[in-house]
């Protein structure tokens, strides 16, 4: 049965997974940006060369990591093969080509990093905590961060759902004749029940929480004071400074920058 | 106490009344059963009694607190809790123990309580199962004692089953209804259960029985079997129980003692 | 439609173990047939397999005698029509009768006759077209989506009929309804086939049980014989039915009408007592 998030997260037992999630959303969306912004092929490498030792860190396994960059691997190839085409092949649109794979490999790292590094559960609390501020102001923040971990909870069902009512119609004759109008007629035979199914689930479930004293934001027991620990101002640090390298470089023109 | 005095309502743009004229008192630590063919009205009471409906006439009152009053409805819940039938539709949580917390976190129950109190409620159930195990990983059977053990955690005075076991297969129900009655057993409240299936209710102090919206008779299940009124608002009696009836009505009453 | 297994098993793609394993059973046209075991015996993949959403990994299905897999036999899984445990995996249209006529969006009928099959199927079914037809299959009752998704299925007239789950959640009347239904459609020569954990349902509906263990079939036969197992209830955990324990007790055959078992231990206990 298919079950993507069954790889989402799992606990090893890596120092990585003790780090706060906030530390972790800030960090990884600073490293982003340092990835993305600059073009200096040293410094992409170097920051790759990071996040697979973090990665190493997490425990995660080459493999993984190899199915990582293989997932990729068709987008890699074609920013590669475009770099080539706009430039006359030669030592610049190959260095430019390797900066651009670097880093959409980096990207898909730092991503895959947090997700399965991370517990659903502690993901949504950390947002909530770091848009605690914004809630404040009286944006709507619990009930985003709680509607995103509900849903977390029924992709699952979902995906089987979905994969019944694909079957029931089938046998109904759902599929009719091959073609892309047939086709196209038919869809809504698959997509109305799961709408309808969702809409009624989604009303149930309100009900069930609303029948067990939920009422928004209001009233819920305060979230546990966390603080910040030595790991994470380290990662928060090793972040900033990548952010500051970046940033001065992007200024600065070197090898692989236009 | 549960008090329902003339209590009538339709649901919006409905051709009929969904209930009229109810009359109903459960006293503390007393058990009902709920009966009636599809449509009659026993949810409709159920979705009244906990606050998700607002009776068009007539009172409904738990524990002295009026159900027409928006400002009683937390209140109520407090002291009432009610499990619904589909087991996919009630877990908030990923796990069992971030469900299990939901309701004290609506409650501002304070965090340092969580752990004795979801303790508690799985030894009430005698159910040993990992926090950490994902919702969706459960059973149709298991996800319905989640949802029990989800409601009991908040220690409700009273507690209503809307049709708890119709999507059950039969191993799931035994168990459902065992852990039920170890429930019950550590720690009374009274219990309201809706099902058309009288072999779960055999042992409940009253059977109300309603049609069409109305309540047509409340009597102890021993009177209503021998009464044998049941048939005609579209009930069957256990197997067991007809036979029980078939060979009294033939004189056989020693046949049943060998 | 004839349905046959020949050692038959099936197994999910990329699985280790076979779901199904080596089952072999034949099902004439014009019988009814239920299916139990206990929860993860294999039944949803056996159901899969017949209609053709799994190929068997060993051994043979044969529909009418012919192999649906072997080439140009695809159509003939179009025969079987399937009731899913949950009708609102089905019904999708505006209408009830719009939605009981999407399955003739294959047959490529005229406007007048595609009225006609649906008005018909939905009356065989025992919902009025009148006064069900133009209404939301979402305001049904649970017994009324049912039927509705059955009438959608019988409006193409499938030889076969799958029925996973028919009866959960159903209330007496409706059970009664759907089983009046299904000795209908027996009656007119369909080959049914239905999946249940109601083993009361079965013992008194079901003129033939086959039994589903780990992907085996370990029983097959009347009711009377293969619930009365005393040894294969054990092993499936299932609960001694009423019916049998009260009949043992008297030394009387069981009979699914209480008042036939009273009347046959009056006659036991007063033979007793002469």
């Amino acid at each position: 049965m298919p079950a993507p998030f069954e790889w989402a997260f799992t606990t090893r037992g890596s120092a990585v997974e003790g780090w706060d999630p906030r530390a972790k959303l800030v960090s990884m969306a600073l490293v982003m940006v340092a990835l993305l912004v600059h073009h200096n092929l040293v410094l992409k490498s170097v920051q790759v060369v990071l996040l697979v030792l973090v990665w190493v860190g997490a425990r995660l396994g080459w493999r993984s990591l190899g199915f990582a960059v293989l997932a990729v691997s068709p987008l890699l190839a074609t920013t590669a093969i475009s770099a080539f085409l706009i430039l006359v092949p030669g030592f610049e649109p190959a260095v430019r080509a390797a900066t651009l794979d670097l880093q959409i490999v980096g990207v898909v790292l730092v991503l895959t990093l947090l997700v399965r590094t991370t517990a659903p559960t502690a993901l949504a609390e950390g947002l909530e905590r770091l848009l605690a501020p914004l809630g404040r102001r009286g944006l709507p923040v619990h009930e985003a961060v709680l509607m995103f971990s509900i849903a977390l909870r029924f992709v699952p069902l979902l995906l089987e759902e979905f994969q019944a009512v694909t079957r029931a119609q089938l046998v109904r004759g759902g599929g009719g004749r091959p073609g892309p109008w047939a086709r196209a007629l038919a869809l809504p035979a698959l997509i109305v029940p799961l709408f309808v199914l969702s809409i009624v689930r989604a009303q149930a479930l309100a009900e069930a929480m609303e029948s067990r004293g939920y009422r928004g934001a209001e009233g819920r027991s305060p979230l546990p004071p966390r603080r910040w620990s030595g790991p994470d101002v380290t990662v928060l640090t090793v972040a900033i400074l990548q952010l500051l390298g970046a940033v001065g470089l992007a200024f600065v023109p070197g090898p692989g920058a236009r | 106490m549960i008090r329902v005095l003339q209590a009538g309502f339709a649901y919006p743009g409905a051709a009929r009344q969904a209930l009229s004229g109810i009359d109903l008192t459960v006293g503390d630590g007393e058990s009902l059963a709920l009966l009636g063919a599809n449509g009659s009205g026993k949810s409709t009471l159920c979705r009244l009694l906990n606050g998700l409906e607002v009776a068009d006439s007539g009172l409904v009152e738990v524990d002295d607190l009026d159900l027409a009053e928006p400002a009683n409805r937390l209140a109520v819940r407090q002291r009432l809790q009610v499990v619904f039938q589909n087991p996919e539709n009630q877990a908030v949580g990923l796990t069992v123990g971030e469900d299990l917390a939901f309701g004290l976190i609506n409650f501002g129950v304070p965090r340092s309580e969580f752990a004795s109190r979801i303790e508690g409620v799985l030894a009430s159930l005698r159910w040993s199962v990992p926090l950490d195990r994902p919702v969706h990983r459960l059973s149709g059977g298991e996800k319905q004692k989640l949802a029990l053990a989800a409601v009991l955690i908040l220690e409700p005075r009273h507690l209503v089953l809307d049709e708890p076991t119709s999507f059950l297969d039969p191993r799931s129900r035994r168990e459902f209804l065992a852990s039920l009655h170890a429930a019950r057993s550590h720690r009374p409240f009274s219990l309201i259960h809706i099902t058309h299936r009288l072999e779960d209710v055999l042992d409940v102090d009253r059977w109300v029985v309603f049609a069409g919206g109305r309540l047509v008779g409340d009597r102890s299940p021993a009177e209503w079997i021998e009464s044998g009124e049941l048939t005609q608002w579209g009930l069957e009696l256990p197997y067991g129980v007809r036979l029980e009836q078939a060979l009294l009505h033939r004189g056989l009453r020693d046949a049943l003692w060998s | 439609m004839v349905v046959e297994l020949c050692t038959a098993s099936y197994a999910y793609s990329g699985a280790k173990t076979r779901q199904v394993e080596e089952v072999s059973f034949r099902l004439e046209a014009g019988t009814a047939t239920a299916l139990v075991g206990p929860s993860g015996a294999g039944k949803s993949t056996l159901l899969q397999g017949l209609q053709g959403f799994l190929r068997p990994v060993a051994g043979q299905l044969l529909l009418g005698r012919r192999d649906p897999w072997r080439r140009g036999g695809r159509g003939l899984f179009g025969s079987i029509g399937t009731l899913l445990q949950d009708p609102g995996h089905q019904l999708f249209a505006p209408t009830v009768k719009l939605d009981v006529a999407f399955g003739l969006r294959r047959l490529h009928l005229g406007a007048a006759e595609s009225a006609r099959k649906v008005t018909e199927a939905l009356g065989r079914v025992g919902l009025d077209p009148e006064v069900h037809g133009e209404r939301s299959p979402w305001e049904l009752s649970g017994g009324e989506k049912r039927r509705a998704a059955l009438a959608g299925l019988l409006v193409t007239a499938p030889e076969v009929l799958l029925l996973d789950e028919p009866t959960a959640g159903l209330d007496a009347p409706s059970r009664r309804a759907l089983f009046g239904d299904l000795e209908r459609l027996v009656g007119q020569g369909t080959t049914v086939l239905w999946t249940s954990h109601d083993l009361e349902d079965v013992w008194s509906h079901a003129p033939r049980v086959l039994v589903l263990d780990q992907g085996r079939l370990v029983a097959d036969g009347p009711p009377t014989e293969v619930l009365a197992d005393d040894e294969l209830a054990g092993r499936l955990g299932w609960d001694a039915l009423p019916v049998l324990a009260y009949a043992r007790r008297w030394g009387v055959a069981p009979h699914a009408d209480p008042e036939v078992l009273a009347d046959r231990v009056e006659e036991a206990w007063r033979a007793r007592t002469l």
